[in-house]
């Protein structure tokens, strides 16, 4: 049964039945009504018929019986072959005795009945019989009979239910294909809408996006449904952002505050301090410092999501972002006995770009580089491909699989393995955004256990004619 | 739903007289030469008043007897009752009462006048009728003729057009039809 439920039908199905059938029906009904109209008016058209015969029959007769000329009578009936349907034709003279006579099968012999004192018509079983007198001059000259046979209604019949099923059979084929043309109009625009909030739905959770309302039906209504729905969920974003970014706000200024008085203690502002004191403080400092930057990294996400980060644009140096990157790195890589190796950076290499995010972006890169690297080194290379400046942060640490780098710049990555050396996973997603508003961008290319790459791409800085600076 | 009646004494009487059934040669001409007003048109004018009685004409003997009288008794065509006049052998000085009938019979007595009968019948609207041989082929109208027992009809239609009468083309079918020479 359930091959023909007609909810589980596509709808692109149902539209084609629905049309079908009604089309159907609606022949059936008129097909119908002409068939019973037939039926009711097509005896009395056939009396009428044959009634016009008797009469042209024996008005043409009057000579032949006045003068009792047989051989013309004779003649005179044998025209009615002109008329399929009748079957047989007496002519009597005045005094009933048969005068000539018609048959249209000669084998069949059919009995010519007596002359009836009044003239009329009978039908029985299909077959239709008319008695007629003939008159010429105001006298009676005659009688005529006239009989005709089933075979012609039921041909008319036969024609009729042929040409039903015909017509039928057209019509069929004709609504089905204007039915297969005209559901397009329903279907395509559901599935467009349709096809649309599942690329939302599967989407990067970018709910500015909305659906183009095609028209003022009902999917112009899911459409805009839709729409007013992903404003909702819109609005319910922005009060999250909104709240990330008023709490980071405040606890950033607070929680660097903390950190440089940590730093203070630990420099022995606050006089000296011992090694546990200084234990407890740097662990301290590291915690200061995760919070700050994780601080930081909602505040950019929220404003991403506001669409309020933009890049300030200016010439820049590489060997000064470079410097500004691992300002506050030296420390920890000598804590690691990790080899920190610079290259290129005397080439004087110009970028254009936004300085800040850059470097923003360079620390993230040496702060996972860092993090992610037991032992070895980690290099800051930086060179030039065509009027690109090139940044490549290398390091010799654990690396990261196919699946890692597959979601490494999104950000509702799932926390892999190293989840213990994470933050909250937003660093390269941020960065990765701060190279793309500036004409940059940052890949990756890594190997498990030997190290990774991470290349981050801006513009060279182009003095006059293309000359790099 | 039985709608006929049978006029059984009808078919009796049919079978028992075949051929001219129960009648006479001359009754059954008489018939036709009543018959012949059915399928005869005169032109306009022939009758003063739609009452006015169409005149058969018998010259010469009467062969009819009493037929003739007895066959048109109390009859009309189109409104019209006939009378019926005997004139005796032809008789130059009552030519013009001859062409005041609509139709003259012409007995075989007269078979000697013919000539100069249809001579002064030529152009008149009377329709000529008579059973002497070769009738139509001299200018008459309708010959009576026979084919074994049966009585026919051989008729010249050109002559009843000259004198602007028309003969019904059922008449036509039912006879032989002659051209004068
Ligand atoms: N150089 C690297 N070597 C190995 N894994 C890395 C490296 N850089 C980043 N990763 C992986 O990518 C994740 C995402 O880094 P990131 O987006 O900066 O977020 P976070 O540093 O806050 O965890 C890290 O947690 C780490 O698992
Ligand atoms: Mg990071």
């Amino acid at each position: 049964m359930s091959w023909f439920s007609f909810s589980d039908m596509r709808l692109r199905r149902k539209i084609m039945v629905i049309t079908v059938i009604s089309t159907l029906v609606a022949l059936v009904m008129v097909c119908l009504t002409f068939f019973l109209y037939e039926m009711m008016t097509y005896p009395e058209i056939r009396l009428k018929s044959l009634a016009t015969w008797a009469q042209i029959m024996g008005d043409n007769s009057t000579a032949a019986l006045t003068f009792n000329d047989h051989k013309t009578a004779q003649e005179m009936l044998a025209t009615l072959k002109a008329n399929p349907s009748i079957l047989s034709a007496c002519l009597y003279d005045n005094k009933g005795q048969q005068f000539a006579s018609y048959q249209r099968d000669r084998a069949a012999r059919r009995r010519y009945p007596a002359v009836a004192e009044q003239a009329g018509a009978e039908s029985s079983g299909g077959s239709l019989k008319i008695f007629q007198d003939i008159f010429s001059g105001g006298e009676r000259v005659g009688y005529l009979f006239l009989e005709t046979d089933t075979e012609e209604m039921r041909t008319r019949l036969t024609h009729y239910a042929l040409i039903t099923v015909l017509i039928g059979l057209i019509s069929f084929f004709i609504s089905l294909f204007v039915a297969s043309r005209l559901q397009r109009y329903v279907t395509e625009p559901l599935h467009r809408v349709v096809d649309r909030m599942w690329d939302i739905a599967r989407g990067e959770w970018d709910i500015t996006k909305r659906l183009e309302v095609s028209g003022r039906d009902e999917i112009g209504d899911v459409a805009e449904a839709f729409n007013a729905f992903m404003g909702k969920l819109q609005t319910v974003k922005d009060m999250k952002s909104d709240l990330i970014s008023v709490v980071s706000h405040q606890l950033k200024t607070p929680v660097a505050e903390i950190n440089g008085f940590i730093e203070n203690m630990l420099d022995g502002i606050t006089g000296e301090v011992n090694s546990r004191q200084r234990g407890y403080l740097d662990q301290m400092l590291v915690i200061g410092r995760g919070n700050y930057k994780l601080i930081s990294d909602l505040l950019s996400i929220s404003k991403i999501d506001r669409g309020v980060v933009s890049a300030d644009i200016h010439p820049v140096s590489a060997k000064e972002v470079v410097a500004l990157t691992i300002r506050d790195y030296e420390q920890i890589m000598k804590e690691k006995s990790l080899i920190l190796r610079l290259e290129g950076t005397e080439e004087g290499i110009m970028l254009y770009a936004d300085r800040d995010k850059v470097v923003e972006a360079l620390r993230n890169l040496l702060n996972n580089a860092i993090k992610c690297t037991d032992s070895g080194s980690v290099t800051i290379r930086v060179g030039s491909e065509g009027d690109q400046g090139v940044i490549e942060v290398l390091d010799t640490g654990i690396g990261m699989d196919e699946e890692t780098l597959g979601s490494l710049f999104t950000r509702n990555r799932v926390l892999g393995q190293e989840a213990h050396r994470s933050g909250a996973g937003l660093g390269l997603y941020i960065s990765k955004y701060f190279m793309n508003i500036q004409k940059g961008d940052l890949t990756v290319t890594s190997e498990v256990g030997k190290g990774s790459c991470f290349k981050l791409v801006v513009p060279k800085y182009m003095k006059q004619a293309g000359t790099a600076a | 739903m039985k709608k006929f009646r049978r006029i059984t004494l009808a078919l009796v009487l049919a079978i028992a007289f075949p051929a001219w059934g129960q009648f006479s040669e001359y009754a059954v001409k008489a018939a036709y030469l009543f018959n012949f007003a059915k399928f005869v048109q005169w032109p306009n004018g022939t009758f003063n008043s739609a009452a006015s009685p169409i005149i058969i004409g018998v010259l010469g003997d009467d062969p009819f007897g009493g037929d003739l009288d007895r066959t048109v008794e109390g009859k009309s065509v189109d409104g019209h009752p006939i009378r019926i006049k005997r004139f005796g052998a032809f008789d130059v000085t009552r030519v013009s009462q001859l062409q005041k009938c609509q139709i003259l019979f012409i007995s075989y007595s007269e078979k000697d006048n013919i000539t100069e009968i249809l001579g002064a019948m030529r152009g008149t609207d009377v329709l000529t009728v008579s059973e002497i041989e070769k009738f139509p082929i001299l200018g008459g109208m309708i010959l009576f003729d026979q084919e074994g027992q049966r009585i026919t009809l051989a008729i010249n239609p050109q002559a009843a057009k000259n004198s602007r009468l028309t003969i019904s083309s059922k008449l036509l079918q039912v006879a032989t039809i002659y051209k004068s020479e």
